[in-house]
């Protein structure tokens, strides 16, 4: 299902990343990873796939957006723990991936991200501010 | 080997609402191999008690009938609420709602091995793969400083794992994939861990992690929780081809060689609480940089061939369906 998504990707970059978070992008092996080493395997820094890698950048900074703004509706929906974890999953995907336009947004509107992303920290691994600040140190 | 058998209900999805039984019944019948395996799982399982399942089902829409879109996202959500917790909780596989698999009597001394990804312990230790095999190879040697810095790498790591269960199979069972040159690629294919692996793909790095079932146990006794081992079920994050469940009788669970020719061979694979990683953990590290070859009817055929070896091994002719020529 992993080719099946792909196919989808390339149509739709936003829809699939959306998909993937929510696992409606499918079920099997390829599937399996957890997102940020699935992203980081898919999308190699090669100059052949520099237009997804870009594609990819948009589409994951959109979903972190929206999620940020449909807080209330998502955390009721999803519960606070899987709204953090895929949360941190997405900047996890952002760190490994070195993704441009992603850091360049999470650095230039810091203070509105952290005081949203504070209050969600349920363990060290579970806590998307600090995978912001992570996000920052890399160049 | 027995006969073919009709596609009738199997054991954990009696339990089962019928939405979901007609669901699995009609996507076990799919021309897509992996979608087909992936129905088996759910149908074959016989440790996944029905208080799971019925948990499982709480996320599902009630729609009728269910799509494989909707199943999935229902594992999905099922899979981050309740196994990979976070890492002061513990996952439904060693709560009280797994009894049926829970594993016990495990109390020798054996060696435990466990292939994990590198990739974001590296980043959060902003390491490259050289310089932490470098800082393992002058550990070893006695160098101070290398072993203080790998200290501090296996100790950033453990602040970013959860407590998701932990599939580890026996170091005695596999010594000849563990010792060998190209270990990543002979563990990952011995233990069906196939979603390591792209063409094209970015290379893995991976660890070999090596450790013993008294050092496991101890984790348990200091957390209180009620069990530290259990028998994967497709619950565990079971729902993909790779995965097979074993019948009831069966002492662990076992692996599908990703080579089509060893599909038979029956490796043995526990789940485990999570331990906290100490330095002497991290055996050795490499790269995962080729995908392997089993699908469609490889996949079909390998399936079938683990499933014969199951029932000659619990006697239990009456166990699972064969893939091949169901219709």
């Amino acid at each position: 299902m992993i080719d099946r998504w792909r196919e989808a990707f390339r149509a739709n970059p936003n829809q699939a990343i959306t998909d993937l978070f929510s696992g409606r992008a499918g079920l099997g092996s390829g599937l399996r990873l957890d997102i940020p080493e699935l992203l980081y395997q898919e999308f190699p820094d090669t100059p052949g796939l520099a237009g997804e890698r870009e594609a990819l950048d948009g589409a994951l900074l959109g979903w972190l957006v929206a999620m940020r703004k449909d807080y209330a509706a998502q955390v009721r929906r999803l519960g606070f723990g899987v709204y953090s974890l895929r949360l941190c999953d997405a900047l996890s995907a952002a760190q490994l991936l070195v993704l441009p336009r992603t850091i360049y947004h999470i650095r230039q509107t810091l203070g509105a991200w952290l005081d949203s992303l504070v209050p969600l920290r349920l363990a060290s691994e579970r806590d998307p501010a600090l995978e912001c600040w992570r996000l920052l140190t890399l160049r | 080997m027995a006969g073919r058998h009709a596609p009738t209900l199997h054991y954990s999805t009696l339990s089962m609402q019928p939405t979901s039984q007609a669901f699995l019944t009609q996507l076990s019948r799919s021309t897509d191999a992996m979608e087909a395996s992936i129905a088996d799982n759910c149908r074959f399982d016989e440790r996944a008690a029905g208080e799971r399942w019925a948990k499982f089902e709480e996320k599902l829409p009630e729609t009728d009938p269910i799509s494989l879109d909707d199943w999935a996202e229902a594992n999905k959500l099922h899979y981050e609420n309740s196994i990979i917790v976070a890492s002061l909780s513990v996952p439904d596989t060693f709560l009280a709602i797994n009894q049926l698999a829970w594993l016990t009597g495990l109390i020798d001394n054996r060696t435990l091995v466990r292939l994990e990804c590198l990739e974001r312990p590296l980043k959060a230790s902003a390491r490259s793969f050289d310089e932490l095999q470098d800082l393992l190879v002058r550990a070893k040697a006695g160098e101070v400083d290398a072993a203080n810095s790998v200290k501090n790498f296996v100790e950033t790591w453990n602040k970013q794992r959860d407590s998701r269960p932990a599939f580890a199979a026996f170091y005695d069972e596999v010594k000849n994939g563990a010792d060998a040159a190209d270990w990543p690629h002979a563990l990952r294919d011995r233990l069906g861990i196939g979603h390591y692996g792209r063409d094209g793909g970015a290379p893995l790095a991976m660890a070999l992690m090596r450790y013993t079932l008294p050092e496991v146990l101890a984790a348990q006794i200091d957390r209180e929780v009620p069990t530290a081992y259990a028998l994967p079920t497709v619950l565990d994050g079971g729902m993909h081809e790779f995965f097979f469940p074993a019948p009831k009788g069966h002492p662990f669970g076992a692996t599908l060689h990703l080579d089509a020719d060893k599909a038979d061979w029956l490796t043995a694979e526990i789940l485990h609480r999570r331990i906290e990683y100490k330095p002497e953990h991290l055996w050795k590290i490499g790269w995962i940089n080729r995908a392997h070859r089993v699908k469609d009817v490889v996949l079909r055929e390998s399936r079938d061939l683990h499933l014969y070896a199951l029932r000659d091994a619990c006697v239990r002719d009456d166990f699972g369906e064969e893939m091949m020529g169901r219709t």
